[in-house]
């Protein structure tokens, strides 16, 4: 007795053997949505998993949490201005970006590790790369969203100060019209600080397996990094010492805020010797970044 | 008897920590406080070694580095275990829950410890160019090993809390340990940094090196024990109530 229906088939009606059944196969007839759509929806679905979209209530407790601590006092003083008048003077772009700075350093070194680590350490990458996507495409989302969920506290708390002046200024034409720039202040600052601090949690995130230590090693690094250039900037008496600014990293975020918005009172750290040209810090973020994007690329080549 | 059988749990650890790589990463940060005394010895043959020590222990060694070197095998030492789904199988065997915590808590703080007590020899033999006190060195060593204990004994309690236990501690010593100690005088003296900040400049007993409410060694000490024994007690609790797949 045969186990095979076909075969049994063929042999008590006498029919040819080994016919071809259809089972109902079908080509895909839909439409095939290619490179572009796959690096938007691994955006979109990295950024819900680092803002712990459908995930255990842990995951939510940071997002929430940086959120809270970013939006939750501009709102509150632009309230208070509104029902009491002018108060906190001296809370403007600046010191809410100092204020913003760590929150960021923060997240960034919740969700770079949480977007890189898991696929490694659970073997999915290379079904990620068996479909329409190459290395720099998964990396490139990946910079993407990190960058969008950065940007979001880097941008929006500032554009919400910025909304609240114009409104409770006098008149709020006059206002835009006196303060024509600072929109794009708050964009390019925002944009800096986003580049800056999603590289450096990126790439450290490319090396670790375990999220945690990722996280570990990024904020050791800035502030171990900046303390060992400050030691090294104040041994040295020669002039060049001065350019050692350039490369401590948990000073470069104070010293691009104090750039773009200038203004009379220097946020952050002084540095140890002369202060450097402004533009100089643009070069150090543009540098960090590049550098940063050829390792990670060079690493995921050698990724299965 | 041998420690396989004495301290099993603990030679399984210590085991587990030779295997991975994060002991790397411990000795790295063990390791940089030789790179600030070189660079100090580098610029200056003169200046004060024990003023820098102390500057460097109170200012970088206990807010910094000792927190985010003993969050790593603190968090490690059951964390992974936890990550790994590996925990079931140590609880199935017959040894306590209490004596399995306090048996992790030791691995990770002695390996710990000795990374750091070799990182910090080294370091004051450099900045001192060997002719430096001892006080000064078991001065550092002991506010290390406070420091260590304490904060390891509270990771260890938090990664059976949390999943993210590492993040958790990072943030934590982030916001309450560094942030909002520097500027609410009162949760300054609540932190784990200023009990280890205390016992070093209480050790080292030097009226040049001054530190703002600085507690006693023995009040220091004892804050220090009750807070590893009640750390280590609520995570017995937690451990016994805890689902384990």
């Amino acid at each position: 007795m045969s186990s095979v229906p076909g075969e049994a088939g063929a042999a008590q009606s006498g029919a040819r053997y080994g016919e071809v059944f259809d089972r109902g196969y079908q080509h895909y007839e839909g439409r095939r949505e290619g490179r572009a759509h796959a690096v938007r929806a691994l955006t979109l679905y990295s950024v819900r998993g680092a803002l712990g979209i459908k995930k255990r209530w842990t995951a939510k407790i940071i997002p929430i949490f940086i959120y809270a601590a970013s939006f939750l006092p501009v709102a509150v003083i632009i309230g208070i201005r509104a029902f009491v008048g002018p108060v906190a003077e001296g809370f403007n772009y600046s010191s809410l970006y100092v204020a913003l700075s760590p929150l960021l350093l923060i997240l960034a070194a919740a969700a770079a590790p949480e977007m890189l680590c898991d696929d490694r350490r659970e073997n999915v990458l290379p079904l990620y790369f068996s479909r329409a996507i190459t290395r720099g495409d998964y990396l490139l989302a990946k910079i993407a969203a990190l960058g969008i969920l950065l940007g979001s506290i880097a941008i929006l708390p500032p554009l919400l100060l910025f909304i609240g002046n114009t409104l409770l200024a006098e008149s709020p034409l006059g206002y835009l019209r006196d303060q024509p720039d600072e929109v794009g202040r708050i964009l390019a600052t925002g944009t800096l600080l986003s580049i800056f601090y999603a590289a450096i949690g990126l790439v450290i995130a490319s090396f670790t397996a375990r999220k945690g230590v990722a996280a570990a090693i990024y904020i050791g690094f800035i502030t171990i990094e900046t303390a060992i250039v400050e030691a090294l900037a104040n041994a040295i008496t020669a002039s060049w010492r001065d350019f050692l600014d350039l490369i401590s990293l948990g000073n470069v975020p104070d010293r691009i805020i104090n750039w773009v918005f200038g203004g009379t009172s220097a946020v952050g750290a002084p540095p140890v010797g002369a202060p450097l040209q402004g533009w100089l810090y643009l070069f150090v973020v543009a540098g960090v970044a590049v550098i940063c994007g050829v390792v990670m690329y060079q690493r995921y080549l050698a990724e299965e | 008897m041998s420690i396989t059988h004495r301290a099993p749990i603990l030679w399984l650890t210590l085991r587990q920590f030779r295997a991975g790589r994060a002991i790397l990463l411990v000795a790295l940060f063990a390791a940089t406080p030789v790179l600030f005394a070189a660079i100090f010895r580098w610029s200056s043959a003169t200046g004060d070694a024990t003023e820098f020590l102390s500057n460097f222990f109170l200012e970088i060694l206990a807010p910094t580095i000792l927190p985010l070197a003993t969050l790593i095998l603190a968090t490690n030492a059951l964390g992974n275990e936890i990550a790994d789904r590996t925990l079931v199988y140590i609880v199935l065997k017959p040894v306590a829950r209490g004596r399995l915590i306090v048996e992790k808590f030791i691995a990770s703080t002695l390996v710990t410890v000795l990374a750091f007590t070799f990182g910090l020899v080294a370091t004051w033999a450099v900045a001192t160019g060997g002719s430096g006190s001892g006080r000064l060195l078991g001065a550092l060593l002991a506010g290390t090993l406070a420091g260590v204990a304490a904060y390891g004994a509270l990771f260890l309690l938090i990664s059976l809390l949390v999943p993210r236990a590492l993040l958790v501690g990072i943030i934590y010593v982030l916001i309450w340990e560094s942030a909002l100690a520097r500027f609410i005088p009162g949760i300054k003296m609540l932190s784990v940094r200023h009990f280890a900040q205390s016992v070093f400049v209480r050790i080292l007993d030097n009226p040049a090196i001054r530190l703002d409410r600085a507690l006693q060694l023995s009040s220091a000490t004892i804050v220090l024990v009750v807070l590893v024994v009640a750390a280590l007690a609520l995570a017995t609790l937690r451990l016994r109530q805890m689902n384990l797949p």
